[in-house]
C-alpha cells in the first residue's frame, strides 16, 4: 500500500481508532494487532511477499533463542557465534536471490565469455519484494544485537514480527535498531497528544515533499533523462538539478511519513535526514543523509572490521568496503557502485587530513544568513552530490559519462530554452523553508513565537500546505526506494 | 485523545469542504468542448446522419458542414479507437438516423498505447465527467480531483470568462487556423510528430484492433455503414515514416476490409493538398479541412 493512495487515506484513520479504542486492552493485543494491520499492508503489493517476510522474522526468532540457551550454558558458548551467522547467511542468501543473482549471473557470464567460454547460466524471471533490503538490514540488527549482547532476546514471536513488520517504516525505513524499537513493544502505548499532534505535522510536510517536490519535479527528470542526448548543457543541469531535489523529497518525505505515522501510534522512530543540502563536507552530507543505514553500515560493519582503531590505512579500507557496500545495497547494478566508489573519493581526502569529524554543528547556527565561507563550502558540497545523483540515476556508466560531459560544453551557458520555471520557483521556496528550519526535526516545527503563536496562522499555514498538496501534485508515482 | 479527534476530524472536514465545492464548481462548468459535444448529442442525436470519429488528424481534417448530410465531428486530440469506441456505444441510443460513420485512423492509431496508461489520467476525467465516457470504470475517474494534471487547470477555468471552445457548431476543431501556423511546420514540428506516433513495440496493437472490430460490428448490427479513412498529410511526414509500422496498418485494414466487407479510403499520400492546405505535417489546416471535406463528400456520396 503506497502512502500516497486513497488506500491509505483511509487505512490510517481506521488502523488508529482499533489501535487506541479496541486493541489497547493490552501490549499483546496492541502487538497482534500491529502484526496484522502491517502484514495487510505490505500484502497489499503481493500477498507472496509475505511468506518471506513471515520466514526472515521466524529465523530471526528461533535463531536468537538459540543463541541465548547456547549463551547460558558454557560448554556450548561457541555454538553462538554458529546460529547467529547462520541466521545472517540464511537471510543475506534470500537477498541475494531476489535481488542480486541476475546481477551476478549476467557479470560472470560476461566475464567468462571475454576469455571464451560460454556459462549461459540461468537468470531468474522473479519479483524484487518490496522493501527487502529494509527489513532484512532490521532482522539482522536484531539477531547481532543479541549475539553481541546489546539486547536480550524477545521470548514473543509477536513483538519480534511486530518490530520487523511495523508497517510505518516497513518498506522504506528508517532501517532501525533492536536496541530502540523492539523494547517499545514490550510496554502498552500511552496516546501522547503533542507527539501526535507532531506526527501530524511531519506527516504533512513528508507529503509535501513527496507529492509536490519530488513527483513534479519526477516529470520534468524523466522528461529530460529520456532525451538527455538532445538537451543543452543547461538542461542537463536543471535535469540533474530536479533529480536531486526529486530523491530527496522523495525518500525524506517518506521518511517524515513513516515517523510522523508512529508516531501517532505512540512509537518513536530514529531520525533519517537532517537537511542534508544544507551540508559543508561530502562527510557532513553523510551524517545527515539516510542516517539509518549510515549508521547500520557503521555499527554493523565499519566497526567489527576495525574502524578507525588499527590505523589510517585500515580506517580507509574500512571506509572504502562501506562506501561500496553502501553503493550496492542500493541495487544491483554497476552505477550504484560507481556512485559509491565516487562518493568515497570525495570523503576519503577529508580523512587524510583528519577533517571528516568537523562540522557537527547546525550551519550558520543562531544566525539567519550563511557566511560567504559555508556558503561557498555549502555550494561546493552541492555540487560535488549533484554529479553523484547523475551516476545513481543512469542506467549504465556510459549514460552516467555522456550525460556529465553532456553538461560540461558551451551550451551550458545558453539558458534560452527555459526548463520548468514552476518546478524551479518551487525548488526555491522549498529551500527557503527548510534552510529557516534547519534546527529542527521537520520544516514544519513551527516556533511558538512571532506571527506563529497565533493558532490561526498555525492552521492557514496547514491548510495552505494541505490543499496546494492536493491540487498541485504531481502523478502519482511509487517511492524510489521501494526498488531498493 | 477525543480533542486529537476532534481536531484532525475537523481538519480533515474543512480540507474535504474545500475539495468538495472545487469539484463541484469543475463539474458544473459545462463551458467546454467535451459538455458542448455531449449536450449536442443528447440534444441533437435524433437528426445526425454522420458521424466522425477519431484523433487530431479527425477532429482537425473532416468539417462537417461541408458533408451533405448533417454530421457531427465527435473526434478529439489524440482521441484513441478505444474511446471511439467507447463513446458511440454510449450515445448509440441517442442515433435513430445515423447512417455513416467515419473512422479516421492514423500511422499511430494501432500501436499506441489506447489510454491504458497512468499517464492518460487527464483525458479519462474529462470523457468521463463531461460525456459520461468511463472507459476504463474506474471509479476515480468520475472525480477531477483524481487528475493531477487536470484539477489546476480546470478550476482555474471556472474563473476564466469568455472561454474558447475549440470547436465550431458541429464539433470540428477550430485551433489549427492556417494565420497560426509556425514556421518550422515542415521540420521539426514534423519530425516530433513522427518520434511520437512511431511505436517500437506492438504492446497494445491487438488490443486496438480488437477495439476498431468492435466498432465495427456495432455499427454493422445498427445498419450502420463503417468508413475507414486516412487523413492526408505532407511529404515531410509520409516521407519519414516507419515502413514496418505502416504497411502494419495498411495490413491491418485490408483485412478488416476483407473480413467486414468495409470501406476504406487512404489519403496520406493525396497530391492533391498543398503546403497552404496543412497547419503542419500531418495536420490539415482549415482549408485544407474544408477541401478535404469535399473530396471525402464526393468520394463516399454523403
Amino acid at each position: 500500500m503506497l502512502f500516497n493512495s486513497i488506500e491509505f487515506l483511509l487505512f490510517l484513520p481506521i488502523v488508529f481508532i482499533l489501535y487506541w479504542f479496541v486493541f489497547n486492552r493490552s501490549v499483546k493485543l496492541q502487538n497482534a494487532f500491529v502484526v496484522v494491520v502491517s502484514y495487510i499492508f505490505y500484502g497489499w503489493w503481493d500477498w507472496r511477499f509475505l511468506i518471506l517476510i513471515a520466514f526472515t522474522s521466524a529465523c530471526s526468532f528461533y535463531s536468537s533463542l538459540l543463541i541465548q540457551k547456547v549463551n547460558s550454558t558454557p560448554p556450548h558458548k561457541n555454538y553462538a557465534k554458529l546460529y547467529a551467522a547462520a541466521n545472517i547467511i540464511i537471510n543475506l542468501i534470500i537477498l541475494g536471490i531476489f535481488k542480486y543473482f541476475n546481477f551476478f549471473s549476467e557479470n560472470f557470464d560476461i566475464l567468462f565469455r571475454s576469455f571464451g567460454i560460454e556459462l549461459n547460466w540461468l537468470t531468474l524471471d522473479v519479483l524484487l519484494p518490496v522493501g527487502i533490503s529494509f527489513y532484512t538490514f532490521q532482522a539482522l540488527s536484531y539477531t547481532i544485537d543479541v549475539y553481541k549482547g546489546s539486547i536480550k532476546p524477545t521470548n514473543s514471536i509477536i513483538d519480534l514480527f511486530a518490530y520487523i513488520s511495523f508497517f510505518p517504516q516497513l518498506v522504506a525505513g528508517p532501517i532501525e535498531r533492536a536496541t530502540n524499537l523492539l523494547p517499545q513493544f514490550y510496554k502498552t502505548r500511552e496516546f501522547d497528544y503533542a507527539k501526535a499532534v507532531d506526527g501530524c505535522r511531519q506527516i504533512l510536510w513528508g507529503f509535501f515533499k513527496k507529492m509536490i517536490i519530488a513527483d513534479r519535479c519526477a516529470i520534468e527528470v524523466n522528461r529530460i533523462w529520456d532525451t538527455y542526448p538532445e538537451q543543452s548543457g543547461f538542461t542537463l543541469l536543471c535535469g540533474a538539478i530536479f533529480f536531486t531535489f526529486q530523491i530527496y523529497g522523495d525518500f525524506s518525505g517518506y521518511s517524515d511519513i513513516a515517523i510522523g505515522t508512529a508516531r501517532l501510534f505512540g512509537i518513536n522512530l530514529m531520525r533519517n535526514f537532517n537537511f542534508p543540502y544544507f551540508s559543508r563536507d561530502i562527510a557532513e552530507f553523510w551524517r545527515k543523509w539516510h542516517i539509518s543505514l549510515t549508521t547500520w553500515f557503521r555499527d554493523y560493519i565499519y566497526i567489527p572490521l576495525g574502524g578507525s582503531r588499527f590505523g589510517k590505512s585500515k580506517a580507509f579500507r574500512n571506509t572504502l568496503i562501506i562506501f561500496l557496500v553502501s553503493g550496492f545495497w542500493h541495487g544491483a547494478n554497476w552505477t550504484f557502485i560507481a556512485w559509491g566508489a565516487y562518493h568515497a573519493l570525495l570523503f576519503l581526502p577529508l580523512m587524510l587530513i583528519g577533517s571528516n569529524r568537523k562540522n557537527r554543528d547546525v550551519v550558520a547556527a543562531g544566525r539567519i544568513l550563511p557566511s560567504v565561507k559555508e556558503l561557498f563550502q555549502m555550494s561546493v558540497t552541492f555540487f560535488f552530490v549533484v554529479i553523484g545523483w547523475i551516476i545513481f540515476r543512469a542506467n549504465n556508466i556510459t549514460e552516467a559519462w555522456n550525460y556529465i560531459c553532456g553538461i560540461f560544453n558551451p551550451s551550458l551557458f545558453d539558458i534560452s530554452k527555459p526548463t520548468s520555471k514552476g518546478n524551479i520557483i518551487l525548488i526555491i521556496l522549498f529551500v527557503l523553508v527548510e534552510w529557516l528550519q534547519r534546527n529542527k526535526q521537520h520544516a514544519l516545527q513551527l516556533p511558538n513565537k512571532h506571527i506563529f503563536k497565533y493558532s490561526i496562522i498555525r492552521y492557514l499555514i496547514y491548510f495552505a500546505i494541505t490543499i496546494s498538496t492536493i491540487v498541485l501534485r504531481g502523478q502519482q508515482s511509487d517511492f524510489i526506494y521501494f526498488q531498493f | 485523545m477525543i480533542n486529537f479527534i476532534k481536531k484532525t476530524s475537523l481538519f480533515a472536514f474543512i480540507i474535504i469542504i474545500f475539495i468538495g465545492t472545487c469539484e463541484l464548481l469543475i463539474r458544473n462548468n459545462k463551458d467546454n468542448m467535451y459538455s458542448y459535444k455531449h449536450n449536442y448529442i443528447i440534444e441533437n442525436g435524433n437528426n445526425i446522419n454522420s458521424l466522425i470519429f477519431g484523433s487530431s488528424h479527425g477532429f482537425f481534417g473532416v468539417m462537417p458542414k461541408y458533408l451533405n448530410q448533417p454530421a457531427f465531428n465527435l473526434a478529439n486530440d489524440s482521441q484513441p479507437i478505444r474511446m471511439d469506441y467507447g463513446l458511440l456505444q454510449g450515445y448509440m441510443k441517442y442515433f435513430d438516423n445515423l447512417e455513416t460513420v467515419i473512422i479516421t485512423i492514423s500511422y499511430g492509431s494501432l500501436r499506441g498505447s489506447g489510454w491504458r496508461t497512468e499517464k492518460s489520467a487527464i483525458h479519462k476525467v474529462k470523457y468521463s465527467l463531461y460525456m459520461d465516457a468511463n472507459i476504463d470504470n474506474k471509479f476515480i475517474y468520475n472525480f477531477a480531483i483524481s487528475s493531477t494534471k487536470f484539477f489546476p487547470g480546470a478550476l482555474k477555468s471556472c474563473f476564466r470568462p469568455n472561454k474558447e471552445l475549440r470547436c465550431d457548431s458541429l464539433g470540428w476543431g477550430t485551433s489549427y487556423h492556417i494565420d497560426n501556423k509556425r514556421t518550422e511546420w515542415e521540420g521539426d514540428i514534423s519530425e516530433a510528430a513522427i518520434k511520437r506516433h512511431t511505436h517500437s513495440h506492438t504492446e497494445y496493437l491487438s488490443a486496438n484492433i480488437n477495439c476498431l472490430e468492435n466498432m465495427i460490428a456495432l455499427c454493422k448490427e445498427n445498419n450502420i455503414r463503417p468508413i475507414i479513412i486516412t487523413a492526408p498529410t505532407w511529404h515531410s511526414y509520409y516521407d519519414n515514416l516507419d515502413k514496418t509500422q505502416y504497411d502494419e496498418m495498411l495490413d491491418v485494414v485490408n483485412n478488416l476490409q476483407n473480413k467486414y466487407n468495409i470501406e476504406y479510403y487512404n489519403f496520406i499520400k493525396d497530391s492533391r493538398f498543398e503546403a497552404d492546405d496543412f497547419y503542419d505535417g500531418d495536420h490539415l489546416s482549415n482549408i485544407g479541412a474544408g477541401k478535404f471535406t469535399k473530396i471525402l463528400a464526393d468520394t463516399l456520396g454523403i
